[in-house]
């Protein structure tokens, strides 16, 4: 099994206004495999951005190691990533902020193509056109610009600027949180059809459960910068054994009225604590409705519940 | 409901924009009753007509471009649509008020809390000083904002997305409003900080008899919270019923097609497989509401060219039950 994206022991502090820095992401380990989607969730300022930024190169980590096919890319200088980049590209969550609005959409997706290949005008148009069609929008639409297109459709202008260098690895930074439920559908089914088409592998962040449930394989679930669980989505799903996880799911809006009175509604306490001034030891301590005292102490140990289901807590589920 | 009147009652609203192209009805024909205690969920995608139907009803839509054409709307048998805006502005916030969707774009980022919370109470109820200062204290309390003599003087900055909306919440409930409508109130918060609002807007339900017009996209928090449902498309109204029987068996094809088109976290995905979600093809018209026919008809499976010519009406399909089908029929479940 190829692996891609390996980001390991990954530290990213930012510097924010008050004197404290902030440990963004804290000891993060993930591994991501060929033709795979790995659903990364977490709530607001859990880090899940921040690690996909990293796997982009697009912030450097403080410390840890990002293995890309096997290269270490964690400390690489840009002009020897650029070639990498190839491989990896980006889809981010707002479509209105994530084109270049001076440049036809068109051009927005050639770029890649003008960067990574030889190809050149009508070639490099003819291929444009065809990455436009193949994510279900009109050739002729080329000349355009993104302010004539609604957030569905610019968002499938990203995708399309994605695919075209051919990448082994996306980085999806919530793709479908902006866009109504029925313009989601249409997009979450996109990319599943472009994964097997391409072979490509998913990073995909997300916060909406079902949706990172529909489109996953494997699942890793953050909070405040650490990953508290990881799994083969349906083991997380039906079983998680972090509390946090088990809140995140309990707390998602269920449709029908028979299923729901099934789950037990775990309703956490209180806010995210600040990200400059984490809890001692495990981080969730504050919020666990199981808390005991070694929580409160001591870091809790990564335990393998399942094979494959990992978990950072001292009692799991 | 029976022969209790409704506390509002918006009836046959239509609301229309100008613009150098012309004029589109953002909302046509609309019409919804609202009990004491009730929570009323309005659905719908971008550009639906439902944050315009919420606006209109304050009359807060701004005139020009907008403007409402027709329409009562009927809060306690005064019509809102008749009122010159001073006395709008003594219903504002005292009757009837608005939760909005971004609470940080919704909250005045110079004003402390207790003076954005105050304002509300100085103009609806006069007075000053301490008895104001009481209330603010009282209604922080009221939406649960854990040490309120201390985030009296705090700026929206400094609270985290949940307190804000908690506090937005506050400055709509300082004045005792009969009415609230609340717009995406969860949309852009955490999936257990939208768990915890949604609670305590049950518990005002229960607590105060407050009515509730929960505007939302999200199905889910629809079927958690809503007593009732009104489906919107292209500014007109699809479909009406009690939530579980909307949920159980809906009966107007968008409605059905935005259930199917939902990822749920509870549905049976085969082990490792890549099953497709049910899409609804195409997208909204942006003339829906002005159509000859049936808005929905170039998108619904269940569409002929009857449904193409001729607009449907809202008729009732069921107890408590309408829906603006042609072909409702076709929908309905046979019973278990």
């Amino acid at each position: 099994m190829k692996q891609f994206a390996n980001p390991r022991g990954v530290i990213k502090r930012l510097r924010g206004q008050p004197a404290s820095p902030v440990q963004a992401v804290s000891g993060v380990s993930l591994r991501i495999a060929a033709n795979e989607t790995l659903g990364l969730v977490g709530e607001s300022g859990c880090g899940k951005t921040t690690v996909g930024r990293c796997i982009l190169r697009l912030e450097r980590p403080d410390a840890g190691s990002i293995q890309l096919a096997g290269e270490e890319i964690s400390q690489l200088p840009e002009w020897r990533l650029r070639p990498l980049r190839r491989g990896l590209q980006v889809v981010f969550q707002d479509p209105y902020a994530s084109l270049n609005p001076r440049l036809t959409v068109g051009e927005s997706v050639a770029e890649p193509l003008r960067n990574f290949s030889s190809m050149k005008g009508s070639e490099l148009r003819d291929e444009a056109g065809r990455l436009f069609e193949r994510v279900g929008l009109r050739r002729d639409h080329l000349d355009r610009f993104p302010h004539e297109f609604s957030g569905g459709q610019r968002q499938r202008i990203g995708i399309a600027r994605a695919i075209g260098s051919r990448p082994n690895l996306i980085v999806l930074d919530e793709p479908v949180s902006a866009l109504d439920v029925s313009v989601q559908a249409q997009v979450v089914n996109l990319l599943m059809d472009l994964q097997e088409e391409f072979r490509l592998s998913y990073l995909f962040i997300a916060h909406d459960l079902a949706v990172v449930r529909h489109i996953s394989r494997r699942v890793a679930v953050m909070y405040l910068g650490e990953i508290v669980e990881t799994g083969p989505r349906d083991a997380v799903f039906a079983s998680p054994r972090h509390p946090y996880t088990a809140a995140l799911l309990s707390a998602a809006p269920i449709l029908d009225p028979a299923k729901r009175a099934t789950v037990k509604r775990i309703i956490l306490a209180g806010d995210l604590p600040s990200p400059s001034h984490p809890p001692s030891g495990c981080r969730f301590h504050t919020r666990c409705p199981f808390a005991k005292p070694v929580c409160t102490t001591t870091p809790p140990p990564q335990i393998e519940t399942e094979p494959g289901h990992i978990v950072a807590c001292h009692f799991p589920l | 409901m029976s022969a209790i009147p409704p506390l509002l009652e918006i009836d046959g609203l239509a609301v229309e924009f100008r613009s150098s192209d012309g004029a589109v009805r953002a909302v046509d024909d609309v019409s919804l009753t609202l009990h004491t205690g009730e929570i009323l969920a309005l659905v719908g995608e971008s550009g639906s007509g439902k944050s315009v139907t919420s606006l209109a009803a304050l009359r807060l839509i701004p005139d020009p471009p907008g403007r409402i054409v027709c329409g009562r709307i009927l809060l306690d048998g005064v019509d809102l649509a008749l009122l010159d805006e001073p006395k709008m502005r003594r219903v504002r916030g005292k009757d009837m008020a608005m939760i909005f969707q971004d609470p940080m774009s919704s909250l005045n980022p110079v004003l402390t809390i207790g003076q954005q919370i105050g304002e509300a109470i100085r103009l609806h109820e006069g007075g000053g000083g301490e008895a104001v200062h009481a209330r603010i204290i009282e209604v922080l309390e009221l939406v649960r904002i854990p040490q309120p003599e201390m985030r009296i003087n705090h700026y929206p900055h400094q609270l985290s997305g949940g307190m804000r909306q908690r506090v937005m919440i506050a400055m709509a409930l300082s004045c005792r409003p009969r009415v609230l409508i609340a717009d995406e109130p969860t949309t852009a918060l955490d999936v257990t900080i939208q768990a915890q609002i949604l609670a305590l807007l049950r518990d005002l339900r229960e607590r105060l008899g407050t009515a509730i017009l929960l505007i939302t996209h999200d199905l889910g928090v629809v079927a958690e919270n809503a007593d009732r449902v009104i489906v919107l498309y292209g500014g007109r109204k699809v479909e009406e019923a009690p939530v579980y029987a909307l949920i159980l068996n809906p009966l107007h094809p968008y409605t059905r097609g935005l259930i199917r088109s939902m990822p749920h976290l509870d549905s049976d995905l085969t082990s490792g497989s890549r099953s497709r979600l049910v899409e609804i093809l195409g997208s909204v018209p942006p003339n829906a509401g002005s159509l000859q026919g049936c808005g929905f008809a170039a998108r619904c499976d269940l569409a002929d060219q009857h449904c193409v010519s001729n607009r449907p009406p809202l008729i009732e399909v069921g107890p408590g039950r309408r829906s603006a089908c042609w072909k409702h029929d076709q929908l309905l479940r046979p019973a278990a």
